[in-house]
C-alpha cells in the first residue's frame, strides 16, 4: 500500500475510490476522538519537541494509528515527512532481515535540515520517527533484532510501536518505550463520527442502521467505516444510492439472522437428533460460517438470564471445545453439530 | 458438445435460476464504476463459480469466455523452480495455489506482481483493472494470505481480486474487511428439481409423466442439493437406463456404497474381525483419493441413521468431532479412522 | 632323560615340538581331585594355566594331551596350587626333541606329596598334517601329472573322409589349471583323482581356517551384490513377465538396429500396424521404475547383453547437464563401437532433480525423431538429413519414483514399466544359493534368511548386503540386541513386543525398555507402523474392543510428538515415543506369543503407491502440464475442483461414458446393437462426450494377463472402481461396450475434422513444448494452403463439391495474453486439437 503520508491530492475519479478510512482519518491530533490522555501527553511533546519511544496498543481500530499519523503531520509538514517517517507495517516483509538491512540504515541516516520555511511552520524537531506498525505480529527474533537499534540511534531516531495486545512485544523493546494505552470509543463519541461521515458522502439511510453498524463492528471503528462503504458500494444502481436497510447490513456483514440461530438452539433443546441434524444440515448447506455461529451462540446463552450459572459454565466449556476444533481446521459441519447436541443434553 | 453440466451453465447473471438477489447484486457492482474485491462462500455445487464467470461477462463482455492455459514457471526461495498452471483469457487470469502446497505463497507474490506490473492495452475494454480468480481460498497458509493482503493494498488499482472458498473459518480477518462478502448458499431441493425439469424437456429425457415431479425430487434430494452431483446424476442416468420413472434405481457413487456397507455391518455386529475388515476399506478409499475427513463424515452419518438410542448418537458424534480434530492436527490418517470406529463400537456395546 | 635339580634343558633345532604327558602313575591311582593344576608358561609368554581334568575314565591308552611348544621356549612347570609357584624361584625347564624326563616337583618347594609325578614325553613326528618344513605350505597341483602328456606325445587319429582324402586329428590339449586365485579346487576339470583332491582339500581347510578368503579381485574384499550380480536371463530373479516384454520390446528393435526381420511382419506388440518406417516400437524409450534393490539394472544390462548389444551407461554419477553430455549420447546412439555390437543407453536414476537438461537431451532425441518420421513419410527430405537423424538405439531409463516431477516431460514418450518387488521364495533360493557358492551356508539358519529376506522387504541388493557382512567369525544373529543394524532390529523388535513370558512383569518391561532405548534408528514410526499393522493379528485378551480403542489415543499422541518435532523443531519429544512402543507391548502382548515369528504385512506402501497414481491421474485431468492431450478441456476444468473429482464427478462421468444397453446379450453384432435406436443415440452421445473429454480407446496390452483389450486411454477405473467384484464387472462391460464406442468414436473424430461444416479455427493453443522457429510464417503458410487446398478436393463429395462455392481458408490467429505474443504454431496443431 503506499503509505497513506505520501497521499497528495487525488483525481476525483480517483476519491472515490479511495477506502472513507483513509479519506476520514484525523489529520490533527484535535480530530482524534476520545483519546484525551494520550493526546494530551502528545499535545505537551508537541511543544517541548522531545519525545519518547513510544508504545501505542488496545483493541483495534480506536485510533492508534491514525495518532501517531497525525502527530508527524504535524510536527514536520508535508514536505519532510516523506524523509523524516518511515512507516512499516505488517503488510511489508518485517523479517529479521529487513530489521536489520532497512530499518537500521534509515535510522542511521543523519538528519537532513529543515528549511527555514519549514521551521516556521512546523517544530521539526532534530529527528525522524520509525512507525512499526501491528509490531504484535513481528517474530521475537525480528524484535530482538530491533532493541540495540532503538538504543543506539535514540539521537537521531524515534520509534513508535503500534499493537493490539501488549504481551506480545517482547519485554526489551517494551521497557524502552512509554506505554499509551488506547480505550475502546465511548459509543457518543463514535456515533458521531460515523454520523459525520455518512452526511458527508451523503449515504441514504434507514433508521438505526448506524448504531446497527457500530454494534456489528464491536466498538471498532474503522470497521464500522467499511461496513458503511461497502453497504453504500453495493446498494448504487448507477450513480444513485438505494437506502441502505437494516438486513442488508446484516448481509454485508456475514451476520447470521437470529430466526436461524433460534431454529438451531430450539431443536437443540427439543433434544429431538433427528429434528436437529436436519436442521443442522440445512443451515450449514446456507454457506454460514460456523464461527460466526459459534459467536452468536455465545452471545445469545451466556446473556441469557433464564440459564442457571453452573449451566452456563457447562456451555462456555461446550463452546470453548468447539472454537478450539475450528481453529485446528476440523469440518465445520461436524463441529457444529457436535456444539448442538452437547447442547441438547445441558439446556 | 460437452457434459450437460457445462452445456445448461448460465453464461450470464440474468440467465441463473435461483438466488436472484445474489444475481441483482454482483450486476450492480459490475456496472458501477468501482468494483470491490471479492470473496464468495458456501457449499460445493452451490454455483459460485458460475456466478463468478457470468459476472465477468458482464464486466467484460463475451471475450472472457476464450480461456486458454498457460504454464508458468517460478523458483521458490530454495531454488527449486516449479510450474503450475494458469487459466487466462484476455482480462482476467484464474490460479489454484492450494496446489503448490506450501509454496503458495511465492505464487502469490510473483504472479499477481507481474500481472499488475502490465497494463492493460486494449483500450476498447471498460475497465483499467484485471481480475484474478484465486480458487479454493480456504486452503491458503497463513503466509500466503499475509501476501496476499499485501498484494491487495499495493496492486488495488490494477487488480482485482475474487477470492472462492468453502467457509471464511480459514480466511484471516484483514483478508475478509478488505473483501466484499458473497455468500452463495446451495440451491434448494425444488429449486434443483426446477433444473432437472428444465434439462430433462429440452434434451427430451424420456421420463414416465405421471411421476415427472417425484423421479425429480428423488434424484434432487440424493444429490444433497449439489447442483453439479445433480445433473452429472440426471445424464448418468439417462445414460444407463432408457426410461426414467420410480422403479428406475438411483445411481449410488461406489465409494458411498462401499461405506455404507462397512457400516451395516458393523451396526449387526462387533468384533475385531470387523475392524479387520475396516482397515482394509479405510486403505482403500484413502488410496482412491477420497480425503479422509469426508470418510469420517459419511460413517458418521450412516452410524447415526442406523442407531436407535439418542443418547448413543449423541456419544458417536461427540467421538466424531474428537476425530475430527485429530485428523487435522495428526498425520497418519487410517490411524485416526479406525481409532474412532473402534470407540463407536465399543459405546455401541454399552 | 632326567632333569637334575637346578639344571635348566635347553630345545634345540629350531623346531616346533609336541608336548605329551603321560602320566606315570596307573590309571586306577589317578582321582580327579588329586590331579594338580600344572602350570606352562613360555619365554616371555603368559602363564598358561592347564588343569589336567581328568575324568574317572582317564585311560592311559587314550591319547594322552598334547601341547604345542615352541623352539626356544622354555618351560616352566611348577604347581599352581600356591601362589609361590609365581616366585621366581620355580625352576625353569627346557627341553629338548627326542627326551623325555620324569618331572617332579623342586625339592625346595613344599611338596604336596598328593602331587603325582609327570613323565614328559616329547615326540615331534606325529603330528597330524603337520606339514614338511621344507615343503611349501601348500599343496600344488603341480604334483599331479597332467592327464595328457606334452604335444609331441600327444596320440592321434587318422580318419578317411568320403572323398577319399586321408586327415588326422590331434587330441586336444588341456590347459593347465591354476587353481590359485579361487583357492578351490576347479571341479570342471575331470581326470583328476578326486579323493585325492579331497584330502589335499580337507588339509588345506585346516590349516587356511585364519586366512581370509580371498575373492576374486585381488584387491580386497568385493561386495556379494556386485559379485552375484545376474550374468544370464535365467539369473533374474522375479519379474519374468516383464522381463519377457523388455525382450519382445528389444526384439522389436532388432530389425532397425541389425536389418533382422521381425517374426510377426511388422505388427507392433499390440497387434496394430505400426507406421514407423523402420518397424521400431511405438514408444521408442523405455521406462522402468520400481522399489530400489530388486535388479532393475541388471535387468536393463543383461538383457541388453543378450540381444545382442554394448551397453552405454549413464547413471547419477555422471555429469548430466549441459552439452557435452548431449554430445556423449548423440555419440554413443550413433557411432560404432569397437566390439562391432551396437549401443544401448541406459539412463539409469533419471528421477534426479536436477536432471532437465538430460531429459530435454532425450525429448529433443525424440521430437526430431518424429519429425523425421513426418518428413520421410511425406517424401521430402529436409536439407540436411543429419540435422534430423532417426533415433536408431533403443534407450531404457530407470527410475525409483515415477511421481518425480523431472520426469513429467519425458513420460509421454515412454512405454513405462513397473517392477515389482520379486517373491519371497524367489529371493530365498537366490540368498541360499549365493551363501552355498560363498561356502556360508552354515552360518545361517532358513529362518534367518526368511527373516532377513522380510525385513528387506524384497530389496535383494540389502539382503546381500547384510549376509555378506554379518558372515563374518562370530556369525549372525537376525535377533541380536546388539547388532546396529537398524533394518533387522525393529522387525525383531516387533516380534518381541508381542510376546510375554512368565518372568514378572516390571523385569520384562525394564528389558523392553533398554531394548528400544538401545534402538538406533532415527525414529520409532516403522516400529510403531509394524505394530499398528501387525496387532490386529496377533492373540491377545481383550473384553469387547477396549484394547484398539485405546491404542488409538496412543497412536493420536504420538502423531501429535511428530507434528510438533516438524512443526517447530521440537525434536527432543520424539524421544517419548518410547512410551507409545511399550504401551504396544502393555495391551497386547501375550503368553501365547512367545518365540512366534510374525510377518508384518505392509499395507501401507502399496496403497501409497496406489495413491500417489490416482493423485496424479487426477491432477493431470485438472492441470495442462504437457499431458494437455489428456485433460478435461478448459472450459470444464474451470468448474472443477480437486476434491469434488473423487467424490463425484469422475464416479459418473465414467457412468456416462460406459452406457448400458438394452439386450446386452446379442452383443456381438454391432448392427443389431446400432439398430435399436436408443442404443444408437446413447453410443454417439457417449463418443460426443469421449471426444469432448479427450479420452481416447486404445488397444492395450495387459501385462498380468498377456493379452490386448481395448480400453480408456486415460482409464479412470483406478479412482473410481472399488473391491474386485466391481471390476470385474467393468470389464465384462467394457468388452461389450468398447468396441462399438471405438468405431462411433473414430466416424465421429473424422466427421469434426472435415471441412464441409464450420471450420473451427479455435486458436486456443494449450501449452506448449517449445517449437522450432520457422524461417518464415508466410512461406510457411502458403506451402500449407497448397497442401490443404488438395487435401479437401480430395476429400469433399461430389455433390458437397458442386454446393460449395469456392473455399478459402481464413486463419485468425488470435493473440493470447502476455507470453503468447510471439508462439509459433503449426498447422497440425490447429487441426488436431
Amino acid at each position: 500500500m503506499s503509505s497513506i503520508l505520501t497521499q497528495t491530492s487525488e483525481t476525483p475519479s480517483e476519491s472515490q475510490h479511495t477506502p472513507w478510512v483513509e479519506k476520514y482519518r484525523p489529520k490533527n491530533l484535535d480530530d482524534v476522538a476520545s483519546q484525551d490522555h494520550a493526546v494530551a501527553v502528545l499535545k505537551k511533546t508537541l511543544q517541548s519537541a522531545n519525545l519518547p519511544h513510544m508504545l501505542f496498543y488496545g483493541p483495534p481500530g480506536t485510533g492508534k494509528t491514525s495518532t501517531v499519523l497525525a502527530l508527524a503531520k504535524e510536527l514536520y509538514g508535508p514536505n519532510l515527512i516523506k524523509s523524516r517517517v518511515l512507516e512499516l507495517n505488517a503488510s511489508d516483509e518485517r523479517g529479521i532481515l529487513i530489521v536489520r538491512q532497512k530499518v537500521k540504515t534509515f535510522a542511521r541516516l543523519t538528519v537532513s535540515n529543515p528549511s527555514a520555511d519549514d521551521l516556521a511552520r512546523y517544530p521539526c524537531p532534530p529527528y525522524k520517527i520509525i512507525i512499526l506498525d501491528e509490531a504484535d505480529s513481528m517474530t521475537s527474533d525480528a524484535q530482538s533484532a530491533l532493541r540495540r537499534t532503538m538504543e543506539t540511534y535514540s539521537g537521531v531516531t524515534r520509534f513508535c510501536l503500534i499493537c493490539n495486545y501488549i504481551t506480545r512485544i517482547i519485554d526489551p523493546l517494551a521497557s524502552r518505550c512509554s506505554k499509551f494505552r488506547f480505550r475502546p470509543l465511548d459509543d457518543a463519541n463514535a456515533l458521531a463520527r460515523l454520523a459525520h461521515v455518512a452526511d458527508t458522502e451523503r449515504v441514504n439511510r434507514e433508521a438505526g442502521v448506524l448504531e446497527q453498524v457500530l454494534r456489528i463492528a464491536n466498538g471498532d471503528l474503522r470497521k464500522a467505516i467499511t461496513f458503511l462503504q461497502s453497504a453504500t458500494r453495493l446498494h448504487l444502481d448507477g450513480d444513485e444510492v438505494a437506502e441502505i436497510t437494516n438486513k442488508s447490513i446484516l448481509e454485508i456483514a456475514g451476520v447470521v439472522p437470529d430466526e436461524v440461530i433460534g431454529r438451531l438452539i430450539a431443536a437443540s433443546a427439543a433434544k429431538d437428533m433427528e429434528k436437529l441434524f436436519t436442521t443442522v444440515n440445512d443451515v450449514m448447506l446456507e454457506g454460514w460460517s460456523s464461527v460466526q455461529i459459534l459467536s452468536q451462540v455465545h452471545d445469545l446463552l451466556i446473556l441469557d438470564d433464564s440459564l442457571q450459572p453452573d449451566q452456563k459454565s457447562r456451555i462456555s466449556r461446550v463452546l470453548f471445545e468447539t472454537d478450539k476444533r475450528l481453529s485446528a481446521g476440523a469440518d465445520e459441519h461436524v463441529q457444529v453439530l457436535n456444539l448442538l447436541s452437547q447442547l441438547s443434553l445441558i439446556l | 458438445m460437452s457434459l450437460w453440466v457445462d452445456k445448461y451453465r448460465p453464461k450470464s447473471l440474468e440467465a441463473t435460476d435461483y438466488h436472484p438477489e445474489i444475481a441483482d447484486r454482483l450486476k450492480a457492482l459490475a456496472s458501477s464504476s468501482d468494483f470491490p474485491h471479492l470473496l464468495v462462500y458456501g457449499p460445493p455445487g452451490a454455483g459460485k463459480k458460475t456466478r463468478i464467470l457470468a459476472t465477468l461477462q458482464q464486466l467484460y463482455g463475451p471475450a472472457v469466455e476464450k480461456m486458454k492455459i498457460d504454464v508458468r514457471q517460478f523458483q521458490t526461495a530454495s531454488n527449486r523452480k516449479l510450474e503450475f498452471n494458469v487459466v487466462s483469457s484476455s482480462y482476467h487470469l484464474e490460479i489454484t495455489p492450494s496446489d503448490m502446497g506450501n509454496n503458495d505463497r511465492v505464487v502469490i507474490q510473483d504472479l499477481l506482481k507481474e500481472v499488475a506490473q502490465t497494463e492493460q492495452v486494449d483500450f476498447s475494454g471498460k475497465h483499467r483493472f484485471k481480475v484474478v480468480i484465486i480458487n479454493e481460498a480456504d486452503s491458503l497458509t497463513r503466509d500466503a494470505q499475509a501476501a496476499l493482503r499485501r498484494t491487495m493494498e499495493k496492486y488495488s488499482g490494477n487488480i482485482r481480486l475474487v477470492l472462492l472458498s468453502n467457509t471464511t473459518s480459514n480466511i484471516i480477518p484483514p483478508i475478509k474487511s478488505r473483501c466484499l462478502l458473497v455468500r452463495v448458499a446451495a440451491p434448494s431441493e425444488a429449486e434443483v428439481a426446477t433444473i432437472l425439469d428444465k434439462v430433462c424437456k429440452k434434451e427430451s429425457v424420456s421420463v414416465v409423466e405421471t411421476e415427472r415431479s417425484q423421479v425429480l425430487q428423488l434424484m434432487a434430494a440424493h444429490s444433497g442439493r449439489n447442483l453439479r452431483k445433480a445433473l452429472l446424476l440426471l445424464e448418468a442416468m439417462v445414460m444407463q437406463n432408457d426410461h426414467l420413472s420410480l422403479k428406475t434405481p438411483v445411481i449410488q457413487l461406489d465409494w458411498e456404497g462401499v461405506i455404507r456397507d462397512l457400516t451395516a455391518s458393523v451396526l449387526k455386529e462387533r468384533s475385531v474381525a470387523k475392524l479387520q475388515l475396516a482397515r482394509t476399506v479405510f486403505y482403500e478409499l484413502l488410496s482412491h483419493c477420497i480425503p479422509a475427513k469426508v470418510i469420517l463424515k459419511t460413517v458418521c452419518w450412516e452410524l447415526l441413521r442406523g442407531v436407535q438410542r439418542d443418547s448413543l448418537k449423541v456419544e458417536i458424534i461427540e467421538l466424531a468431532s474428537v476425530f475430527d480434530e485429530r485428523l487435522s492436527l495428526g498425520q497418519k490418517a487410517i490411524f485416526h479412522l479406525e481409532g474412532f470406529l473402534a470407540k463407536v463400537m465399543v459405546a455401541m456395546e454399552q | 632323560m632326567s632333569i637334575e635339580e637346578g639344571k635348566t634343558p635347553e630345545i634345540s633345532g629350531g623346531k616346533d615340538i609336541l608336548l605329551e604327558l603321560v602320566p606315570e602313575m596307573s590309571p586306577a591311582e589317578v582321582n580327579t581331585n588329586s590331579l594338580p593344576d600344572f602350570l606352562f608358561r613360555a619365554n616371555g609368554g603368559v602363564s598358561t594355566l592347564l588343569s589336567l581334568e581328568g575324568d574317572a575314565a582317564y585311560d592311559s591308552a587314550v591319547a594322552p594331551p598334547l601341547f604345542t611348544l615352541k623352539a626356544a621356549d622354555s618351560l616352566l612347570l611348577g604347581s599352581p596350587a600356591r601362589d609361590a609357584v609365581l616366585s621366581s624361584d620355580a625352576p625353569a625347564f627346557s627341553f629338548k626333541a627326542s627326551d623325555s624326563f620324569l618331572l617332579s616337583k623342586p625339592v625346595s618347594e613344599p611338596t604336596d606329596t598328593t602331587a603325582p609325578p609327570f613323565t614328559f614325553k616329547v615326540s615331534e613326528s606325529s603330528l597330524l598334517g603337520k606339514p614338511e618344513p621344507s615343503s611349501s605350505s601348500r599343496p600344488s597341483l603341480s604334483n599331479i601329472p597332467p592327464a595328457y602328456s606334452a604335444t609331441s606325445s600327444r596320440p592321434k587319429v587318422d580318419a578317411k573322409l568320403l572323398n577319399g582324402r586321408e586327415v588326422s586329428f590331434k587330441r586336444r590339449c588341456r590347459k593347465q589349471i591354476d587353481e590359485g586365485i579361487t583357492g578351490m579346487v576347479d571341479e570342471r576339470h575331470y581326470g583328476v583323482n578326486i579323493n585325492e583332491l579331497y584330502s589335499r582339500l580337507e588339509l588345506m581347510n585346516l590349516v587356511n581356517e585364519d586366512r581370509p578368503v580371498r575373492a576374486k579381485k585381488p584387491t580386497g574384499s568385493v561386495l556379494w551384490a556386485e559379485k552375484w550380480r545376474p550374468n544370464t536371463f535365467f539369473d533374474l530373479v522375479g519379474n519374468e513377465k516383464t522381463n519377457r516384454y523388455i525382450l519382445q520390446w528389444l526384439k522389436q528393435w532388432s530389425r532397425a538396429v541389425f536389418g533382422q526381420p521381425l517374426e510377426r511382419s511388422g505388427k507392433l506388440a499390440d497387434n496394430e500396424v505400426n507406421p514407423d518406417p523402420f518397424q521400431r516400437p511405438r514408444k521408442k524409450i523405455l521406462l522402468i521404475h520400481g522399489p530400489p534393490g530388486i535388479g532393475k539394472t541388471t535387468v536393463a544390462h543383461v538383457l541388453s547383453k543378450q540381444m545382442g548389444y554394448d551397453i552405454m551407461e549413464i547413471n547419477a554419477s555422471d555429469e548430466r547437464s549441459g552439452v557435452r553430455i548431449k554430445d556423449k549420447v548423440h555419440n554413443s546412439l550413433t557411432s560404432m563401437t569397437f566390439s562391432g555390437k551396437p549401443n544401448v543407453l541406459v539412463a539409469d536414476e533419471v528421477d534426479g532433480a536436477a536432471e532437465n537438461g538430460f531429459i530435454r537431451v532425450l525429448t529433443d532425441l525424440i521430437y526430431h525423431d518424429s519429425r523425421a518420421v513426418a518428413n520421410y513419410q511425406r517424401e521430402k527430405s529436409r536439407g540436411d538429413r543429419k540435422k534430423q537423424p532417426f533415433l536408431m538405439r533403443p534407450i531404457i531409463t530407470i527410475c525409483n519414483d515415477l511421481y518425480a516431477p523431472a520426469l513429467e516431460k519425458l513420460k509421454p514418450h515412454c512405454e513405462i514399466l513397473s517392477f515389482k518387488k520379486p517373491g519371497e521364495r524367489l529371493i530365498r533360493e537366490r540368498l541360499t544359493e549365493v551363501l552355498r557358492l560363498e561356502r556360508k551356508l552354515g552360518l545361517f539358519t532358513k529362518k534367518e534368511v526368511a527373516d532377513v529376506v522380510n525385513v528387506n522387504g524384497g530389496d535383494i541388493r540389502s539382503c546381500l548386503n547384510y549376509l555378506q557382512f554379518n558372515s563374518g567369525d562370530k556369525g549372525p544373529s537376525v535377533s541380536q540386541t546388539s547388532t546396529k543394524d537398524t533394518q533387522v532390529n525393529w522387525y525383531a523388535i516387533v516380534n518381541r513386543l508381542f510376546s510375554r513370558n512368565n518372568r514378572p512383569a516390571v523385569e520384562q518391561f525394564g528389558e523392553l525398555t533398554r531394548l528400544i532405548e538401545n534402538y538406533s534408528g532415527n525414529n520409532y514410526d516403522k516400529i510403531i507402523n509394524g505394530c499398528f499393522s501387525l496387532y490386529q493379528l496377533v492373540y491377545y485378551h481383550d473384553e469387547g474392543l477396549r484394547k484398539p480403542a485405546e491404542i488409538s489415543d496412543w497412536l493420536y499422541f504420538n502423531d501429535l510428538l511428530g507434528s510438533n518435532a516438524v512443526v517447530s523443531d521440537g525434536f527432543d519429544s520424539l524421544s517419548y515415543s518410547t512410551v507409545v512402543v511399550l504401551k504396544f507391548w502393555d495391551l497386547f502382548s501375550d503368553l501365547n506369543n512367545y518365540n512366534s515369528n510374525f510377518r508384518i504385512p505392509n499395507l501401507d506402501y502399496e496403497h501409497f503407491q496406489a495413491f500417489q497414481h490416482n493423485y496424479t491421474l487426477i491432477g493431470d485431468c485438472l492441470n495442462s502440464s504437457l499431458h494437455h492431450a489428456l485433460a478435461f478441456p478448459v472450459s470444464l476444468r474451470v468448474l472443477l475442483q480437486r476434491q469434488s473429482m473423487s467424490l463425484e464427478v469422475l464416479p459418473l462421468v465414467n457412468k456416462i461414458i460406459l452406457p448400458e444397453f438394452q439386450k446386452q446379450a446379442s452383443s456381438a453384432n454391432r448392427s443389431i446393437l446400432m439398430a435399436n435406436k436408443g442404443n444408437k443415440a446413447k453410443v454417439e452421445r457417449a463418443a460426443e462426450i469421449l471426444h469432448e473429454l479427450n479420452i481416447e480407446i486404445h488397444n492395450k496390452r495387459n501385462i498380468e494377463t498377456s493379452t490386448f483389450a481395448l480400453e480408456f486411454e486415460p482409464c479412470y477405473d483406478s479412482v473410481v472402481a472399488f473391491t474386485d467384484i466391481l471390476e470385474k464387472q467393468l470389464a465384462q462391460k467394457k468388452t461389450v461396450v468398447l468396441p462399438v464406442l471405438a468405431e462411433e468414436l473414430l466416424k465421429f473424430t473424422k466427421k469434426r475434422r472435415s471441412p464441409a461444416g464450420a471450420v473451427e479455427t479455435d486458436a486456443t493453443t494449450k501449452g506448449e513444448t517449445k517449437r522450432p522457429k520457422h524461417t518464415n510464417s508466410m512461406d510457411f503458410f502458403k506451402n500449407r494452403y497448397d497442401e490443404l487446398n488438395n487435401t479437401l478436393n480430395r476429400d469433399m463429395s461430389e455433390d458437397r463439391k458442386r454446393a460449395s462455392a469456392q473455399h478459402r481458408i481464413w486463419v485468425k490467429y488470435h493473440e493470447g495474453f502476455s507470453n503468447a505474443v510471439r508462439k509459433n504454431i503449426t498447422w497440425n496443431d490447429l487441426w488436431e486439437n
